[in-house]
């Protein structure tokens, strides 16, 4: 019996919409020619010009900070945050449920314009200090629903025989509920990190001069006229995220 | 003997509802004391009260004669087996077993040949580096005990431990729990709603119907002498024959009258006066059919009547005879069989016996105290 060509048709037509527009990209990360477009032969000068760059690298260190304060003060507020989602039922936990669940639905623009509106209103002044706290914010409702969403599989008769066993809270804590949870906070964390390394909208609003990030810093470029930097360093950032997406994967598939 | 372990007048609601309504219980050191009765009577809740994972409205828990009460279940000498096992899913067999004496802070060294011997009594010392989620219903029950009993717990709570494995195994693992009790020498709480479980493992049992104790005694005594007809009905099958007293003695044999039956005797059970309406208990293997007239010795209760269904079990036969407006179950040996004698059929006209020593006295047909 011959099979139908068709899935495996429709299969590739997906794979080259999805893909061929980041293998166009990488390809002219090391095309020679000064504008891109045509192929004037194979170079690694955009990625040697891109090491020089200093803004850059000053982007891309920013980027990272706030990703990394971003993910850890997230992680925990998060963790605790779906805990209490968990734990405990009743009007407040309905009011929390729904404030931590705006984020992920509110657009974009909205959280910036508002995030900007307080911090201005406040006297606080823009910087990393501020797009940290921005990235935290929207942070902790994703790791608060990936943390809650392992809960509901959670069984709560061990926290009694923890405790039946001559476990204290804390002991239970460390021993049992943490262990158990690490596989949903570690993929929440990841998420959460790649989230804020390329969140270009929110970061936007609340950015004060000198301090930018690097999907930020992208942008300025892309006015100011550097495509070809742009595709090296889109090269490079492509190699890093899927590095990070295999290794999230191994997370969740650890956790099965 | 005293009480070891004692539970005193515990009481427990959940939000208006009460599931435990005042229960008082004393059970010996080294005995297998069962509570058994029907899902949701509250077996649990008084299991996690004595384990203190719950804090009673009313009562108090002594064991041992000090008061645990207020005491948090990390410090109590109890451990449990828990109706869904609660194994740790994050830690091997072997971690799981090795919780409780970790948690004590004895030393690795230590508690190393007490966690292997205590998975070579529960037959799983092959399995040490096994995952819960690997091991079968039974093999899960052995790592909970284990795990529960490497404590050293003064009392062993156990809630409905076998609930969830198939009949073979259930079988085979009361045979198990039997040795171990042996073996530990440590106090049993055993709660099932299983009769048979609560028969072949138990000293004594407590027989709980919506939230009460309707009756504490041994297997043989709750089975035999029934206190109230939920008793009599929850824990094996039984006759019951509404009726009212005639005449009869303190602690005699008293005369019935039962509509549509006429007159039968009764020599045990609850003390009644005449006049007074009573339910008589009569378990189906103590009385007999037969085709030919039974011989009415002194004592002996014989009625007419007709067979309506036989069921052959095998190692015993079935028989719902009508007599008035009852349906009488019989349960007759077939060791009988062979002797020559064909037995009843269907549709046939036969005649029921029984002797008074068998026939017991359980107060009411309301039923006050049973609700
Ligand atoms: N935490 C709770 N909150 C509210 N009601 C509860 C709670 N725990 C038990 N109950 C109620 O108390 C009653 C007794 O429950 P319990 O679990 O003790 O029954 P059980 O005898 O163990 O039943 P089963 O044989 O089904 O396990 C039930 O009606 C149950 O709904
Ligand atoms: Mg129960």
């Amino acid at each position: 019996m011959r099979r139908s060509r068709l899935p495996l048709l429709a299969g590739i037509g997906v794979l080259l919409f999805l893909y061929l527009p980041m293998v166009a990209l990488v390809a002219q990360s090391f095309n020679a020619s000064r504008f891109g477009g045509r192929w004037m032969g194979f170079s690694l000068k955009w990625y040697a010009r891109l090491f020089e760059n200093r803004p850059i690298w000053d982007a891309l260190w920013n980027s990272l900070f706030v990703a990394l304060v971003g993910t850890g003060v997230s992680v925990v507020l998060g963790t605790l945050s779906g805990w209490a989602m968990h734990r405990y039922r009743g009007g407040l936990q309905r009011v929390h449920h729904s404030l931590v669940y705006a984020p992920l639905v509110v657009p974009d623009v909205l959280m910036g314009i508002s995030l900007l509106l307080l911090f201005v209103n406040s006297g606080v002044p823009l910087g990393l200090g501020t797009i940290s706290l921005a990235h935290i914010t929207f942070c902790i409702s994703y790791v608060a629903f990936v943390v809650l969403g392992r809960l509901q599989e959670f069984d709560d008769s061990v926290l009694d025989a923890a405790r039946d066993l001559g476990a204290g809270w804390w002991t239970t804590f460390w021993r049992v509920v943490l262990p158990m949870l690490a596989p949903g906070i570690a993929s929440g964390a990841v998420l959460a990190f790649t989230l804020s390394i390329d969140d270009f909208v929110i970061t936007f609003f609340v950015a004060g001069p000198g301090s930018t990030t690097l999907p930020v810093h992208v942008y300025s470029m892309i006015r100011h006229g550097t495509p070809t930097l742009i595709n090296a360093l889109s090269g490079l950032l492509m190699a890093v995220t899927f590095g990070l997406v295999l290794l999230g994967q191994r997370f969740i598939r650890q956790s099965r | 003997m005293d009480a070891y372990f004692r539970l005193d007048g515990i009481r427990k609601a959940f939000g208006g509802h009460e599931a435990v309504k005042g229960v008082s219980i004393d059970i010996r050191r080294g005995e297998v004391f069962s509570l058994l009765g029907p899902s949701g009577c509250g077996k649990t809740t008084l299991l996690r009260i004595a384990a203190g994972l719950e804090a009673p409205d009313a009562g108090g828990v002594f064991l041992d004669g000090e008061e645990i009460t207020g005491l948090p279940p990390e410090r109590r000498r109890i451990n449990t087996v828990f109706q869904s096992y609660a194994l740790f899913p994050h830690m091997s067999v072997w971690d799981n077993v090795a919780f409780g004496p970790r948690v004590a802070r004895r030393a690795e060294a230590a508690l190393r040949p007490d966690v292997g011997r205590m998975l070579e009594m529960v037959g799983l010392a092959g399995r040490a580096e096994a995952r819960p989620r690997q091991l079968s219903g039974g093999e899960r029950q052995r790592v909970a005990l284990a795990r529960a009993l490497i404590n050293r717990p003064q009392v062993l709570l156990l809630d409905e431990p076998l609930a969830a494995l198939d009949r073979k195994l259930r079988q085979r693992m009361l045979l198990e729990l039997d040795r171990i009790h042996d073996e530990v020498g440590i106090t049993f709480l055993y709660v099932t709603h299983d009769q048979e479980e609560a028969m072949s493992l138990s000293d004594r049992i407590a027989v709980m119907n919506a939230g009460r104790v309707e009756q504490i005694g041994t297997p043989a005594e709750v089975y035999e002498r029934p206190a109230s007809r939920f008793v009599a009905e929850f824990i094996g099958d039984t006759n019951l024959m509404e009726g009212v007293v005639l005449d009869g003695a303190a602690g005699g044999v008293r005369r019935l009258e039962i509509p549509g039956l006429g007159e039968v005797l009764a020599a045990r059970g609850r003390d009644s006066g005449a006049g007074e309406r009573v339910l008589v208990s009569v378990r189906p293997e103590k009385l007999h059919v037969s085709r030919g007239s039974l011989p009415p010795g002194s004592g002996r209760n014989v009625i007419r009547g007709r067979v309506e269904d036989v069921s052959y079990r095998g190692a015993e036969t079935r028989y719902w005879v009508r007599a008035g407006a009852l349906r009488i179950a019989v349960v007759e040996q077939n060791a009988r069989l062979q002797h020559g004698e064909r037995p009843p059929t269907w549709d046939e006209s036969v005649w029921v016996g029984w002797h008074a020593d068998d026939a017991f006295v359980i107060g009411s047909p309301a039923g006050g105290e049973t609700g």
